[in-house]
């Protein structure tokens, strides 16, 4: 076989042994002079061989099967020594060369270590939160100043091997434990809590906390690293918000917001009584002694009761004006009321004026367990109000079947306003008959709303203001209606009658002179021609204004 | 304190198996360690033609930078190079025409320093030390390395690389953000693990990697096509290493090569 055919068959099996960066043309090249100097020095071909990296792990044999059939066994024997010499060579150099990688390459991630230690250091040392690493025998590896100065020592350095467990409260330390625990076992990633710390000198200190992991080259965990933030101002700070949030500025006592929550706890418990007080006359010291000696009277007030509530392990806060609350447990309610009269009977001076308290009173006695706290505070306010409505120095138990009858007064009341605005009240116009002669004389104007009478309607309107402005829409409307009917039938038109507000003893003293003002005016305006407009007073309960259309 | 504190973690570990110096031994280098090497053989184990897909990749890349050239590129960013070895991309564009540029790009410690060495006297050619799953580092670094012209096309190179770019990285968006950086004109030569050829090798092989540092993520003929998204595939298009304009007569089997190659151009 001529050389130039065996160098082309040699090219061949060597590239697919190994890669060799070169084209097939300059391959074939090389192997052909290598084919020449073979003879002569296999020492040199078998270096030639390996410089050109056919160094696969056939390469060896794929060569000598091309070449065995043209050169002799000794010759070959040669070239595969020098070749493995080669390689071994080769493989040094490359070993050689990776190692000076690796130095290199950990030289360069040592300084950048060294940066970012620097780096570290700085926001370590510069950190306004207190730092600690601390290995998991709970011992500070490192400590920064920050921290040494929030738990009252001179340096970070002076934490170093100390646990920095035991600078927590005794009562934190079990739970603390727990999480750094979890912690460690990669339950949570970190926690953060809130703990108080003792200083050296013994000092409680308020700090925010957090801890993590830190984990070793391996990602095993090596070590916790704590942040703890001195948050002590703030937490006093926050603590006399809550306080603020919860109690009445003037007298200390809990405001009406923290009373219910009490409630709503004592619920559940043993049978409760709640006591609602309201101060007799307090607005006549307000008016005429002045709302300074009123604070001071409130103040006195909530003293005397805050010692009787103390006896009775009772809660009590002001949750109004002139109004306080308390709630005792398993209590006899009228030993109770004669306590609190008495004390607040006792003779009281503020600014040279001795002034006498009593209190009126509304009871709620052991209420149901299901019962909501804003139910049995209004339950409490109904009693209130009817003791006052008795007289003074009163107290009433609170009679959940009187309650429900007011209740349902008051929310059709409540409703009224809305109604009247839709215009749900209608007038309705009645015949008026002569008894005997059955003839009629005239037609009455009467309120109608949902199935209450005229007079219903009236005492609720009353009730809620509303008589007013109701009693003059109802003028105006029964006179235009008046005024109607006589451009329909003239002198035969019927006598309106119009019957205005129930004559509660409210309406009696305030309401007939603006009716009367305000009654000739709208009567005029509507036309009605009237000019008698009346004022009768039928006996009974209602005050009637009559328009008489007859001409004089 | 100026020394290093004890819990700081040690940051090199030559302990842990790479996936370059893995290529290298399978490439007959000796640049690589016991750890490299023992994973080596169960990679071969799981792809018994491992050592023939190395060199067919490495033979694929020198066509492709050739090829580039062909086509007027002189310069060349080797994204995830790896460690220096037979046939470099330095060596094999500088043969053809020594006034041609290599950035290299790779983030594995020793790979880099290796580069170095190697790239001391060439001021040529450098390697920068990014992830390259981060075009805007890599491309910030390449541009203040001075030796890519971003107006000017650019050959750039993922030979064997994106098998370790895992979905979650978003390889579309990791090509496109290469593709929209240079101008048309450009090449984008592409090689990576397929399951399409040898499925069962194929699975074998991910089993061995994913406890590895480099778990690997094969790629179906599809999927690629989809990174090439902005390109034209040159002729033959998406092929099994050897069948990639092959140089003479092609004596290896394209069913056992495990990767698929493809050269686009950007349009």
């Amino acid at each position: 076989m001529e050389l130039p055919e065996l160098a082309a068959r040699w090219m061949h099996a060597l590239t697919s042994t190994a890669y060799i960066p070169l084209s097939h043309a300059e391959i074939q090249q090389v192997l052909l002079d290598a084919l020449v100097e073979l003879p002569e020095s296999p020492e040199s071909v078998a270096t030639r061989l390996v410089s050109l990296h056919a160094t696969g792990p056939d390469s060896l044999r794929a060569t000598i099967d091309v070449l065995s059939p043209k050169f002799e066994l000794p010759l070959l024997a040669r070239l595969s020594s020098a070749y493995a010499h080669a390689m071994r060579l080769d493989a040094f150099d490359q070993q050689e060369q990776i190692k000076v990688a690796i130095v290199r390459a950990k030289q360069r991630v040592e300084r950048t270590l060294k940066v970012s230690q620097a780096r570290f250091q700085e926001v370590f040392a510069s950190s306004a939160l207190g730092i600690a690493i601390t290995g998991f025998d709970g011992k500070c590896v490192e400590a920064n100043d920050t921290l040494a100065e929030i738990v009252g020592l001179e340096s970070g350095t002076d934490l170093i091997g100390r646990q920095l467990i035991d600078f927590f409260h005794p009562e934190d330390k079990t739970a603390l434990a727990a999480s750094y625990r979890q912690v460690r076992e990669g339950q949570v990633d970190r926690f953060r809590d809130q703990r108080k710390l003792i200083r050296e000198d013994e000092e409680p200190v308020w700090v925010y906390l957090a801890a993590s992991l830190v984990r070793d080259a391996d990602g095993e965990p090596a070590h916790h690293v704590t942040m703890v933030e001195d948050i002590s101002d703030l937490h006093l700070l926050q603590r006399n918000l809550d306080h603020q949030l919860l109690h009445d500025s003037l007298t200390g006592l809990s405001n009406r917001q923290h009373f219910m929550t009490r409630v709503e706890r004592g619920l559940g418990g043993d049978p409760i009584t709640l006591y609602h007080l309201g101060l007799d006359a307090f607005s006549v010291v307000n008016n005429g002694l002045g709302h300074d000696t009123g604070d001071k009277l409130l103040k006195i007030v909530a003293n005397r009761l805050g010692k009787l509530a103390g006896e009775k392990k009772a809660v009590l806060a002001r949750i109004g004006g002139d109004e306080f609350a308390m709630m005792t447990f398993s209590d006899n309610v009228t030993s109770t009321i004669e306590e609190i009269q008495d004390a607040l009977a006792e003779p009281t001076f503020v600014d040279d004026h001795g002034i006498a308290l009593s209190a009126s009173i509304g009871v709620v006695d052991r209420p149901p367990a299901f019962a909501t706290a804003a139910e049995l505070m209004r339950c409490a306010n109904a009693a209130l109000r009817q003791a006052k409505a008795r007289g003074k120095r009163q107290w009433a138990l609170h009679d959940p079947h009187d309650d429900a009858r007011r209740r349902g007064k008051y929310a059709l009341a409540a409703s009224m306003p809305g109604a009247w605005e839709h215009g749900e009240l209608e007038i309705v116009y009645a015949p008026a008959h002569d008894l005997e002669t059955r003839e009629v004389l005239g037609a009455v104007a009467r309120l109608h709303w949902d199935d209450l009478s005229h007079n219903d309607t009236m005492a609720l309107a009353d009730s809620t203001g509303l008589s007013l402005p109701i009693g003059r829409w109802l003028l105006r409307e029964a006179c235009a209606q008046a005024a109607r009917w006589v451009a329909e039938f003239g002198d035969r038109a019927p006598a309106l009658h119009i019957a205005l507000g129930a004559c509660s003893p409210a309406t009696r003293i305030s309401s007939p002179t603006s009716s009367e003002r305000s009654t000739r005016p709208v009567c005029r305006r509507n036309g009605c021609g009237s000019r008698s407009t009346s004022r009768r007073c039928w006996p009974g309960t209602t005050t009637r204004w009559c328009c008489t259309t007859a001409a004089s | 304190m100026s020394e290093r504190v004890s819990w700081v973690p040690e940051g090199l570990d030559t302990g842990k198996p790479s996936a370059a110096r893995l290529y290298d031994y399978l490439l007959g280098g000796g640049h690589n360690f016991a750890a490299d090497r023992t994973l080596a053989e169960k990679f071969l184990q799981a792809q018994p033609n491992a050592r023939t897909i190395a060199r067919l990749n490495r033979a694929f890349l020198r066509r492709a930078v050739l090829f580039m050239m062909d086509n007027g590129i002189r310069q060349f960013l080797d994204l995830g190079s790896g460690i220096p070895t037979v046939g470099n991309v330095h060596e094999i564009a500088q043969k053809a025409d020594p006034e041609t540029n290599v950035v290299y790009v790779d983030f594995e410690e020793v790979a880099v320093a290796h580069s170095q060495l190697i790239l001391e006297n060439d001021p040529r050619a450098t390697i920068i030390e990014e992830d390259m799953t981060r075009p805007a580092d890599v491309l910030k670094a390449a541009g203040e390395s001075d030796l890519i012209d971003f107006t000017r096309p650019v050959g750039v190179l993922t030979a064997g690389v994106f098998h370790f770019v895992s979905p979650e990285a978003d390889p579309r968006a990791v090509v496109a953000a290469y593709r929209d950086a240079v101008p048309e004109g450009s090449y984008l030569a592409f090689s990576q693990f397929t399951q399409d050829l040898q499925p069962e090798e194929m699975a074998g092989v991910v089993e061995v990697m994913k406890k590895s540092q480099n778990p690997m993520f094969p790629r179906t003929k599809t999927e690629i096509e989809g990174l090439f998204d902005g390109f034209e595939l040159v002729e033959p298009g998406i092929v099994p290493l050897p069948l990639w304009r092959p140089e003479g007569t092609n004596t290896d089997d394209p069913d056992k090569a495990g990767i698929y190659a493809a050269v686009g151009r950007k349009i």
